[in-house]
C-alpha cells in the first residue's frame, strides 16, 4: 500500500505543479477584443426570425443588417435608414417601398439586395414564431407573405401592411430582428426537409452584419469576430467574447480582475457597493430601459370596481421612498404608461402620496374603513417582494388591509391571464418601441392584454387606442396619446410605480458603452465600442 | 445464490429504482402548480399563442396519458424535446454530461487522494495537532455550504493571489482541441495539444477541489474510525510485539483491511458529487449537465430536468451495479 499511495501523491503533485499557469491567465490584454461576462443560460436560438429573448436579440443585432434601425436622437428613438436607405409610403397609406443600399455584400461575396430581403422577411412570417405576432398585427402573416412583400426590381421592395397604420408603427416593428437580412445562398444550403434552416442558423449566422459568429458553445462562450466587408467600415473592437458566468458573484470578482470587460448581470445590491465604494477602475452605466413596473387593479373584485377606490390607491402610495429606498435612485420616475424616449412620452406626475385625499376617495367610493386585498407578485425576484411591502404598509395607513402572496412568475401570470386576481404588483417589456405596444395593453380592454387581465373595458380608451394607431399625422398622433395617458391614468385599473432602467458595470477603459447601449435591447451596438488600455 | 442470479436480481432491482424516478420526477413536476407555456412565451404573448402552443406541446391531454407517451419514449431513448432549447433533451445530454464527468471524477480522485492520508494521519496520530487539524478540515468540509466555498477560495486563489485561473473550462487564449470525447483533458492528451492540457487541468483545480470537499471529508472520517477499530486488533499488537516499524505496521497490515469502508463510502459519495454539480458548475461557470437541469428548473422546462435527472439516475445506479458486483466478486458472503 505504501508503494500505491506514494507514486499516486507524487504523481498528483506533479500533475498540479504542472498545471499552475501565471496569474495573467485569461485576462482580455488585446484592446481589440472585448470579453463580456453574462449568463448566457438563457440563450435559446441565434435564427433572427425566432430569437425573442433581450440577451438572443443582442446578439443577433451584431450579425445582421436590418431593413430599418434604431438611432436614439436628442433623447428621443428614432427609425434610421440601414439596408433600406429610404422609403415612401403610397396616398393609400398601406404601400410601403423601400429603396435598398446598393454596394453591401455578404460575406459569401453575395450582394445584400431585394431579393435577399424578400427571402428572409417571408422566410421570418412563414416560420411563424411567437415573436412574429407584431407583424401579425400590421397584416403581414404566413399566409399573405407572398403577396404582402414583394420584389419590384434588384433593389427595390414592397411591403403592403393591413392598415393605414401610423407610419411611425409599421417601421418600429421593422426595425425589430426579424426583418435582419439572411444570405439566401447561404441559408438554402442548410435547409432541411420541413423546416426553414432554423436548425442551422440557430448557431451559425448568415448576416452582413459588423461581426459573424465564430462559434457558440452553449453555457460556455459566444465567440464573435468583426466582417471585414462590413458596409460601414470594420468596428475599433475586432473580436467579442462573451463568456457565460451566471453567478453574479463570479461575474464581480472577474472584472474587479479585469478579465472580463464588461458585467452584464450584478445585482442591484452589488452596483450599490460598487457605487459607494467608488472602486477604481470601473464603472456604471445607466440607460433608460423599455419596461416598467406596475400595480394592476381587477375591477370584478368590487372595492376595486370603484374609480374613487383605485384613485384612492393612487393617492396612497409613496412613489419616492420606492423609487430612492428599493431601487436606489436606479428606476426613473412615470406614472403614465408611455415611458420615457418614446413618441407621445406624457411626463404628467399627477400622484405623489396624499393619505387625507386617499382617505377622502375612499370614503366616496363607499369603503371609509377599507376593505381586504390580496397582492400577487412572483419570487425570487430582485426588487417586488420589497416593493409589495412598501405597497402593504402604506395601504394600511389608509385601512386598506393586503395580503401579498408570492408564487413562480409563470403561476402568478397563468391566474392573471384568467382575470384571477384582485391586485398584482407586476412588469411590462416593450416589444417594439412604438406607444401601440403600450396603448393596447394597457388601454384596450378588447384585446385579451393588461386592461382585459384586470377586466377593464372603456369604450373611449379603446376607441383613442385605434385612433392613434392609425394617425398618420405625428403631432396629432401625439396629442391623442397625451388624452389616452390621462384617461387610464386617473380611471385605468393600474398604478404604474417607475419606468425600469438597464444597468451594466465596466471597466473604465472601454469607451462609448453608453452610445452602444443607449437603445438598450431594441438595437445594441458593439460598433460604438473602443478600448483604450491606460 | 451464485453470480449469475445475484447479477440478475440486481439488474432487475435497478431497472425497479429507474422507473421509480421516472415515476417521481414526472409527477413532481406535473403536480407543481406552474405552468411552461407561460413560462416560455411570457407575459406579452397573445391568449391564441398560449393556446396553440399548449395543444402543440400536449400539456392539454390527460395526465396518464402523457404519462404513457413519456414512459414510451423513454423506453425507446426518447426523452422528448426540451421546451426552452427546441432540442431533443438526449442531444443537450450528450452535449453537457462530458463536462460534468471530468469534473466528478476528478473530484472524487482529489478526494481519495486527499481523504485517505488525512484519515491515516489522524488515526496514528489519534488526538494530537494532526488529528485535530485533520478533524476540523472535516467538519469545516462537511458543515460549509458549496457555493460559499467555492467563491472564498475564487477570491483567494483567482483573484488575490492569481494562482488560478478563474470561471470556464479554458483561457480564452487557448482553443480547445478537437472535440473526439468531449472530455477536454481526454481530447487534448489525443491531440497532443499541452497548452490546452495544462490550461483545462488548471481550471479544474479548484471546482472539483469544491465539488470534493464534502467527499474528501467523509472519505477521511470513515478511514480514521476504522483504521482505529484496526489498530486496537490483535493481529496489529502482534505485529508491533514483533519489533515491525510503527510506519510498516500502520501501512501494511493495517490500512489494507481498513479501507474495506472506505471504498464502500467512495461509491456513495460519487452520487453525492453528482448532485453537488449542480451549484459547482453554476458558480465555476462550468457547462455541465447539473448547470442544464437547474436552468430547466427555472424555466419549468420539464422534459429536460426529467431527461437530465434520470439520466443521472441512471449512471449512478450503473456505478453502485459496478461497485456492488466488485464486492460480490471478491467477498461471496456478500452475495447472501
Amino acid at each position: 500500500m505504501r508503494r500505491a499511495i506514494g507514486p499516486t501523491l507524487a504523481a498528483f503533485l506533479v500533475l498540479a505543479l504542472v498545471a499552475l499557469p501565471g496569474p495573467s491567465s485569461g485576462s482580455p490584454a488585446d484592446p481589440s477584443t472585448l470579453v463580456v461576462g453574462q449568463n448566457t443560460g438563457i440563450l435559446i436560438t441565434l435564427d433572427p426570425a425566432v430569437v425573442f429573448e433581450v440577451e438572443g436579440v443582442v446578439i443577433v443585432d451584431q450579425l445582421y443588417d436590418k431593413l430599418v434601425d434604431l438611432d436614439m436622437v436628442d433623447g428621443k428613438i428614432k427609425v434610421v435608414p440601414e439596408v433600406a436607405e429610404s422609403w415612401t409610403l403610397a396616398p393609400d397609406g398601406k404601400t410601403w417601398t423601400f429603396k435598398i443600399r446598393q454596394g453591401m455584400k455578404f460575406p459569401s461575396g453575395r450582394a445584400v439586395d431585394a431579393n435577399a430581403v424578400v427571402y428572409s422577411l417571408r422566410r421570418a412570417l412563414r416560420l411563424n414564431r411567437p415573436s412574429i405576432y407584431m407583424f401579425n398585427e400590421l397584416g403581414l402573416t404566413k399566409d399573405n407573405a407572398e403577396t404582402a412583400v414583394r420584389m419590384l426590381d434588384p433593389y427595390t421592395v414592397q411591403i403592403v401592411v393591413g392598415q393605414s397604420f401610423a407610419p411611425d408603427l409599421v417601421l418600429a416593428i421593422l426595425s425589430f430582428v426579424a426583418t435582419a437580412v439572411v444570405d439566401p445562398g447561404v441559408v438554402e444550403q442548410h435547409i432541411r426537409e420541413g423546416e426553414l434552416g432554423s436548425d442551422w442558423l440557430k448557431d451559425h449566422s448568415a448576416g452582413s452584419g459588423p461581426y459573424q459568429l465564430m462559434r457558440w458553445e452553449r453555457n460556455e462562450v459566444v465567440d464573435m469576430v468583426a466582417y471585414a466587408g462590413y458596409w460601414r467600415g470594420i468596428p475599433p473592437v475586432k473580436r467579442i467574447v462573451i463568456r457565460d458566468i451566471p453567478e453574479p458573484s463570479a461575474q464581480r470578482i472577474a472584472l474587479e480582475k479585469a478579465d472580463i470587460d464588461v458585467a452584464w448581470n450584478l445585482s442591484p445590491q452589488m452596483r450599490q457597493e460598487i457605487r459607494t465604494a467608488k472602486t477604481p477602475g470601473l464603472a456604471i452605466v445607466r440607460v433608460p430601459g423599455h419596461g416598467m413596473e406596475y400595480i394592476g387593479m381587477n375591477v370584478k373584485y368590487p372595492p376595486l370596481a370603484k374609480e374613487q377606490v383605485r384613485e384612492a390607491i393612487r393617492y396612497a402610495i409613496d412613489y419616492k421612498a420606492i423609487l430612492e429606498g428599493i431601487m436606489r435612485g436606479e428606476a426613473i420616475p412615470l406614472q403614465t404608461f408611455v415611458p420615457v424616449g418614446y413618441l407621445g412620452h406624457n411626463p404628467a406626475m399627477p400622484f405623489k402620496q396624499d393619505l387625507n385625499k386617499a382617505k377622502q376617495l375612499l370614503a366616496e367610493g363607499g369603503y371609509p374603513n377599507g376593505f381586504e386585498v390580496e397582492l400577487a407578485t412572483n419570487a425570487p425576484h430582485p426588487t417586488r417582494p420589497d416593493v409589495a411591502q412598501v405597497i402593504q404598509n402604506e395601504l394600511a395607513k389608509v385601512g386598506i388591509k393586503v395580503k401579498i402572496t408570492t408564487s413562480a412568475a409563470a403561476t402568478v401570470l397563468g391566474k392573471y391571464r384568467e382575470q384571477g386576481l384582485q391586485m398584482i404588483l407586476y412588469g411590462w417589456g416593450v416589444d417594439y418601441p412604438d406607444p401601440d405596444a403600450l396603448a393596447k395593453p394597457f388601454a384596450d380592454g378588447t384585446i385579451r392584454q393588461l386592461a382585459w387581465r384586470n377586466a377593464w373595458m372603456d369604450p373611449k380608451a379603446t376607441d383613442l387606442t385605434r385612433k392613434a394607431m392609425l394617425e398618420r399625422d405625428p403631432r396629432r398622433r401625439v396629442a391623442l396619446y397625451k388624452e389616452l395617458t390621462e384617461l387610464v391614468a386617473h380611471k385605468g385599473p393600474f398604478a404604474i410605480l417607475y419606468q425600469i432602467t438597464n444597468n451594466w458595470v465596466i471597466r473604465t477603459y472601454v469607451k462609448g458603452f453608453e452610445q452602444a447601449a443607449a437603445l438598450g435591447t431594441f438595437h445594441f451596438d458593439y460598433t460604438k465600442i473602443s478600448k483604450v488600455r491606460q | 445464490m451464485n453470480l449469475a442470479t445475484y447479477v440478475a436480481r440486481r439488474l432487475a432491482l435497478m431497472v425497479l429504482v429507474i422507473f421509480g424516478v421516472l415515476v417521481i420526477t414526472f409527477v413532481v413536476s406535473h403536480v407543481i402548480p406552474a405552468d411552461p407555456v407561460m413560462a416560455i412565451l411570457g407575459g406579452n404573448a397573445p391568449q391564441e399563442k398560449v393556446d396553440a402552443l399548449r395543444r402543440q406541446l400536449g400539456f392539454d391531454k390527460p395526465l396518464h396519458l402523457q404519462f404513457v407517451a413519456y414512459m414510451w419514449g423513454a423506453v425507446r431513448g426518447d426523452l422528448g424535446t426540451s421546451l426552452r432549447t427546441g432540442r431533443p433533451v438526449w442531444d443537450d445530454i450528450q452535449q453537457y454530461f462530458p463536462a460534468t464527468v471530468e469534473l466528478t471524477v476528478t473530484a472524487i480522485l482529489l478526494a481519495i487522494v486527499l481523504g485517505i492520508p488525512l484519515g491515516v494521519i489522524s488515526a496514528a496520530r489519534r488526538n494530537q495537532v494532526h488529528d485535530h487539524t485533520a478533524r476540523v478540515f472535516s467538519i469545516v468540509g462537511v458543515s460549509m455550504p458549496v457555493f460559499w466555498t467555492g467563491l472564498v477560495l475564487m477570491l483567494l486563489l483567482y483573484y488575490r493571489l492569481g494562482w488560478l485561473p478563474g470561471p470556464g473550462r479554458l483561457d480564452l487564449e487557448i482553443l480547445p482541441p478537437p472535440g473526439r470525447t468531449r472530455l477536454l483533458i481526454l481530447d487534448s492528451l489525443l491531440a497532443g495539444h499541452w497548452a490546452a492540457l495544462r490550461n483545462a487541468l488548471a481550471h479544474l483545480v479548484m471546482p472539483a477541489f469544491v465539488l470534493g470537499y464534502v467527499a474528501t471529508a467523509t472519505i477521511a472520517r470513515v478511514t480514521r474510525s476504522s483504521m482505529l477499530d484496526v489498530l486496537y486488533q490483535d493481529y496489529i499488537r502482534t505485529a508491533r510485539a514483533k519489533g515491525l516499524v510503527e510506519r510498516v505496521v500502520i501501512l501494511r497490515h493495517a490500512l489494507r483491511n481498513a479501507l474495506i469502508p472506505t471504498v464502500t463510502v467512495i461509491g456513495l459519495v460519487f452520487g453525492g458529487l453528482l448532485e453537488g454539480s449542480v451549484l459547482t458548475e453554476t458558480i465555476f461557470a462550468w457547462p455541465g449537465l447539473g448547470r442544464y437541469i437547474t436552468t430547466g428548473y427555472v424555466t419549468l422546462d420539464y422534459p429536460a430536468v426529467m431527461g437530465g435527472t434520470l439520466y443521472i439516475a441512471v449512471v449512478f445506479s450503473v456505478v453502485n451495479l459496478i461497485v456492488d458486483l466488485t464486492y460480490a466478486f471478491l467477498d461471496p458472503r456478500i452475495r447472501l
